[in-house]
C-alpha cells in the first residue's frame, strides 16, 4: 500500500485520517497514446502541446507518473476574453495520464468545460495547472463520470494574481477510487477562490477529497461548499482547508460541507480545517452530516409521494441550489439527468 | 463612575489591586528541599525503585514494568507541537517530599503549607468544599474529607493509600479506561505514576459540594505523573475540581498525568480543571471516562499555563442515552502552544455530545483546537453539536482548528461549526465611547468571549478564571 494526498496539517494517526491508502499495484498500468477526446474552442483560445513537466502533489509515485509517462498534454491559454465556452471530452476508453496547464492572461475571462467519462473500468491520473493573471476570470466546470470499479486520482493547482477570479464546479459519480486534490493559492489582493462540489459514493466506492485554499493576498475572498452522498458501503475522507497566511489582512474564508447518509453501511470522515496567521481575517467552517430530515420526508409522504421519490427530491432540492451556478445549461440538464440515474439505483 | 474601581470580573477591588501587584502569583518557589529525588532518566531500575519505595503489590508493578517496555517501542506522535526538547534523560520522575501524608493542615511541613495558603486551598476547602487533596511533587502531601462524607460511604484519598486498602477496588478499574499503550506519553505515566486520588462514591449519594485536588510541582527538572481514579456507582453525583501549578525554571519540567472516570448508570458527574501550570511544562495529559446508561458526564477546563500542553480529553458513551458535554478555553501567550481539544466516541443509542471551545492567542503564542468525534453505527439516534470559536489579539500570533468528524451511522444528527478572527472593532469603539481604554475594552470583550466558559465553573473559581485572563491581558500589553 502507499499513501497517497497527504492533508496539510497530520493529525492523531489512529483514525485513517492523514493519507488516503492505494494498492501500488494499481499505478502499474501501460499508458498507449490517447487519441479519444474532442477539444471545442474559438479563436481567442490557444491549445498547443505542452513542453514542460509538471509535478503532481498528490505523491511521488503519480508525479513520477505523469512526468514520465503522460498520454496527454496540452497547454490551453485563453489570450483574451472567449465568448465560447471551450469544451473538452475524454472518452476515457484506455488509461490515462493527462497533464493539463491553463493559463489565463491577464485582462482576459474564459469558461471551460473538462468531461471525463468511461464505459469501462479504468484508470486515470491527472494533473490540471490553473493560473490566472491579473484582472483575470475563470469559470470552470470538471464532470467525472468513471465506471463503477474505475480508479481516478485527480490533482489540481491553481494560482490567482490581483483581482482575479476564480470559480470551479467539480462533479464526480464516484467509482472504486476516487481521489481528489486540490491546492489553491491566492496570491494577488482583491482575489477570489469559490469552489462548489458535489461527489456521490455507492457501493463499495472509497472517496478522499483535499481541498486546500492558501491565503497570501490582502481582501481575498475563499468560499468551498461541498455536498456529498452516500450509499452502500462507500467510504469518504473530506479534508477542507483554508490556510490564513500572516499579510492575508481583511480577507474571508468559508469551508462548508453537507454530507447525506442514505445507507447505515457508508462510512463519513470528515475534517474542515482552518489555520490562522493573520488576526485581520473572518474565517469560517461548517460540517453537518444526517439522514433527511423525518419532518420534510413525512410531509412529504403525506402529499401522496412514495418514501423513494420523497427522500430523490428532497436530495434534488439540496443538489439543485448548488448546480445553478454552472453556466453552461446543457450541461447542467445532463448532469441532472445523470444524479437522477444514480438515486434511482438508491434501494 | 470612577473607571479604576469599575469591576468588571465580580471580583473585589483587593482581587483586582491583587492582579495588578502579582504579575507572577504563581511563580514562587520553595528550595529543592526534598526527602528522596530518584536519578534523571527511565531505566528498569528507576521504575522498580518507585514501586519498592511505595510498597506496591506486584500486579501493579508488572504494570508497570509492561508500560516502560511499549514505553520504548512506541514513537513520539508525528502531529501536533513540536517534543524534540523533551529529553528523559533529564527528568526526574519521582521525588518524594519530606512529609507522609498528613489529615491535618497543622501537620503539613511550613514550606509546603505557606505554598498551599498562597494558593489558597485552606480557605477554599473551610468555604466550598467537600474534601481537598493536595499533591506537592510525587506525593500527596494533604488529603481530607468532611465527616459526613464519610458517613456515606464515599472514599476519597491518595491512590497509594487506596492500593493498599482498597485493592480489589482499584484492581477492578485501573488502566481499564486508558490503556497503557494508547500512546507513549500515557506508557511513560504508567511506568512511573505516583500520587494522584481516588475517588468512589456509592450508589445513590449525591455530593452537594465540589471535591478539590491540586497539583503543584516544585522540584525543577522533575515530572508530576499523578494518576486520577473516580468511580461514581450507579445514581450518584459528584463535582470534581482540580488545580495545577508550578513556578517556572529555566528547563523543562514535565506533567503527564492521568485521568480515569467510571460515571455509572444514571449518574452524574462534573470535572473542572483550571490548569496554570509554569511556562517551561510540557503538559501532556491523558483524560478519559466511560459513560454508562442514562449517565452524564460534563468536562469544563480552563487551559492558561504551560509551554506546550497537548490535552484532549475523551467521553466513551457506552450507555444507551448517555450525554457528554465539553466547555473549554484556553490562553496562549507569549512562547506557548497549547493543542488541546476533544474526544467523543458514541456507542450507545440516543446518545448525546456538546461541545464548546474557546481559544485566544496572543504575543506569538500558537492556540489549536484538534477534536475528533466517532459515531460508532450502533448509536442509533446520536446528536453530536460542536462549536469552536478563535479569537487573536494580534497577527504574529496562531489560531488553529482541526477537527476530524468519523461517522458510520446514517441515523444521527451532527453539525461542527468554527470561527476565527479578531475582536470587533466596532466593540472596541463603542466600549470607548463610553469611557473604557482600549486595554480596558478589549479585557471586557475578551471576558465576555469566555463567559460561556466561565459560566460553567463554581463562582469562586470563575473569578480565578477571569483573574488569570487578566493577567494575560496584562502581560500582552507588557509584551
Amino acid at each position: 500500500m502507499i499513501k497517497i494526498n497527504k492533508s496539510p496539517v497530520l493529525t492523531s494517526q489512529n483514525y485513517g485520517i492523514n493519507y488516503f491508502e492505494i494498492d501500488e499495484k494499481l499505478l502499474n498500468q501501460k499508458f498507449d497514446k490517447f487519441e479519444t477526446y474532442k477539444i471545442k474552442n474559438d479563436q481567442n483560445v490557444k491549445v498547443e502541446a505542452l513542453n514542460k513537466k509538471i509535478s503532481n502533489p498528490m505523491s511521488n509515485e503519480l508525479s513520477i507518473q505523469s512526468q514520465n509517462q503522460a498520454n496527454f498534454q496540452k497547454q490551453i491559454v485563453f489570450e483574451n476574453t472567449s465568448k465560447d465556452i471551450t469544451n473538452i471530452k475524454f472518452d476515457v476508453s484506455r488509461p490515462l495520464v493527462d497533464v493539463i496547464d491553463i493559463v489565463v492572461k491577464k485582462d482576459a475571462s474564459a469558461k471551460l468545460i473538462l468531461e471525463y467519462s468511461s464505459n469501462e473500468n479504468m484508470y486515470h491520473n491527472g494533473v490540471l495547472n490553473l493560473t490566472l493573471e491579473k484582472d483575470a476570470e475563470l469559470d470552470i466546470v470538471i464532470l467525472y463520470n468513471m465506471k463503477n470499479s474505475s480508479n481516478n486520482f485527480v490533482s489540481i493547482n491553481s494560482n490567482i494574481d490581483n483581482n482575479s477570479q476564480l470559480n470551479i464546479f467539480i462533479i464526480d459519480f464516484g467509482c472504486q477510487n476516487s481521489v481528489q486534490r486540490l491546492e489553491n493559492s491566492l496570491n494577488g489582493d482583491y482575489s477570489v477562490f469559490s469552489l462548489n462540489s458535489i461527489y456521490f459514493g455507492s457501493n463499495t466506492d472509497n472517496l478522499g477529497i483535499n481541498y486546500l485554499s492558501n491565503v497570501f493576498g490582502k481582501s481575498t475572498q475563499t468560499y468551498m461548499n461541498s455536498i456529498c452522498v452516500l450509499d452502500g458501503h462507500a467510504k469518504k475522507n473530506f479534508v477542507g482547508t483554508i490556510d490564513f497566511k500572516q499579510g492575508s489582512k481583511k480577507s474571508v474564508g468559508d469551508v462548508s460541507e453537507n454530507c447525506i447518509m442514505l445507507s447505515k453501511t457508508a462510512k463519513s470522515l470528515s475534517t474542515p480545517i482552518l489555520l490562522c496567521g493573520e488576526e485581520d481575517v473572518d474565517g469560517k467552517h461548517s460540517s453537518s452530516l444526517g439522514k433527511i430530515d423525518e419532518d420534510e420526508l413525512f410531509y412529504m409522504m403525506t402529499r401522496g409521494i412514495s418514501k423513494q421519490d420523497a427522500i430523490k427530491l428532497l436530495i434534488k432540492a439540496k443538489l439543485s441550489k448548488l448546480l445553478n451556478n454552472i453556466f453552461d445549461e446543457q450541461l447542467r440538464e445532463k448532469i441532472k439527468e445523470r444524479i437522477e440515474d444514480k438515486l434511482n439505483e438508491h434501494r | 463612575m470612577d473607571r479604576k474601581n469599575k469591576d468588571f470580573s465580580g471580583a473585589s477591588k483587593n482581587d483586582l489591586d491583587f492582579l495588578q501587584d502579582n504579575q507572577n502569583f504563581y511563580d514562587f518557589k520553595n528550595a529543592d528541599d526534598y526527602e528522596y529525588k530518584i536519578k534523571k532518566g527511565l531505566s528498569k531500575e528507576i521504575v522498580e525503585e518507585i514501586s519498592k519505595r511505595k510498597n506496591e503489590p506486584d500486579w501493579l508493578l508488572q504494570i508497570r514494568l509492561k508500560a516502560l517496555e511499549t514505553y520504548f517501542k512506541l514513537d513520539l506522535p508525528q502531529w501536533g507541537p513540536d517534543l524534540s526538547e523533551l529529553d528523559m534523560d533529564n527528568i526526574s520522575t519521582y521525588v518524594k517530599p519530606k512529609t507522609e501524608s498528613k489529615s491535618s493542615w497543622e501537620d503539613v511541613p511550613e514550606d509546603i503549607k505557606n505554598t498551599f495558603t498562597k494558593l489558597g486551598i485552606p480557605k477554599a476547602e473551610h468555604q466550598y468544599l467537600a474534601g481537598v487533596g493536595a499533591q506537592y511533587d510525587s506525593e500527596v502531601v494533604y488529603h481530607s474529607i468532611k465527616e459526613d462524607m464519610l458517613k456515606r460511604g464515599v472514599i476519597y484519598t491518595d491512590i497509594d493509600t487506596a492500593v493498599k486498602e482498597y485493592p480489589e477496588l482499584v484492581k477492578e478499574y485501573f488502566s481499564k479506561c486508558v490503556p497503557l499503550s494508547e500512546h507513549k506519553f500515557i506508557s511513560l505515566h504508567y511506568a512511573v505514576f505516583s500520587g494522584g486520588s481516588f475517588v468512589y462514591v456509592p450508589k445513590g449519594v449525591k455530593l452537594e459540594m465540589p471535591l478539590q485536588s491540586y497539583f503543584r510541582l516544585n522540584s525543577p527538572e522533575s515530572g508530576q505523573f499523578e494518576h486520577t481514579l473516580i468511580i461514581v456507582d450507579e445514581g450518584a453525583s459528584l463535582h470534581f475540581i482540580e488545580g495545577c501549578s508550578a513556578p517556572k525554571y529555566s528547563k523543562v519540567n514535565l506533567h503527564a498525568g492521568c485521568v480515569e472516570l467510571f460515571v455509572k448508570d444514571n449518574a452524574e458527574m462534573k470535572f473542572s480543571t483550571i490548569e496554570n501550570w509554569s511556562k517551561n511544562m510540557l503538559n501532556l495529559n491523558t483524560k478519559k471516562a466511560i459513560v454508562g446508561n442514562n449517565a452524564k458526564l460534563d468536562w469544563v477546563s480552563g487551559s492558561f499555563g504551560s509551554k506546550i500542553s497537548m490535552l484532549y480529553p475523551m467521553s466513551i458513551l457506552q450507555g444507551d442515552n448517555s450525554s457528554t458535554e465539553y466547555v473549554g478555553i484556553s490562553f496562549a501567550g507569549s512562547g506557548q502552544n497549547l493543542d488541546t481539544g476533544f474526544k467523543v466516541l458514541h456507542i450507545g443509542k440516543n446518545t448525546t455530545s456538546n461541545v464548546v471551545s474557546k481559544s485566544i492567542s496572543k504575543s506569538g503564542g500558537v492556540a489549536t483546537y484538534r477534536s475528533i468525534v466517532n459515531i460508532l453505527p450502533s448509536a442509533i439516534n446520536a446528536k453530536c453539536s460542536v462549536n469552536c470559536d478563535g479569537l487573536m489579539l494580534d497577527s504574529i500570533s496562531k489560531s488553529d482548528t482541526i477537527p476530524v468528524n468519523k461517522i458510520a451511522c446514517n441515523d444521527i444528527t451532527f453539525s461542527h461549526e468554527a470561527k476565527v478572527g479578531k475582536i470587533s472593532e466596532e466593540a472596541i469603539y463603542y466600549l470607548m465611547t463610553r469611557g473604557l481604554t482600549e486595554q480596558d475594552a478589549k479585557a471586557v470583550i475578551v471576558r465576555g468571549f469566555a463567559s460561556p466558559i466561565s459560566k460553567s465553573f463554581p463562582l469562586e473559581y470563575a473569578v480565578e478564571m477571569n483573574r488569570l485572563i487578566d493577567l494575560e491581558l496584562e502581560e500582552a500589553k507588557n509584551d
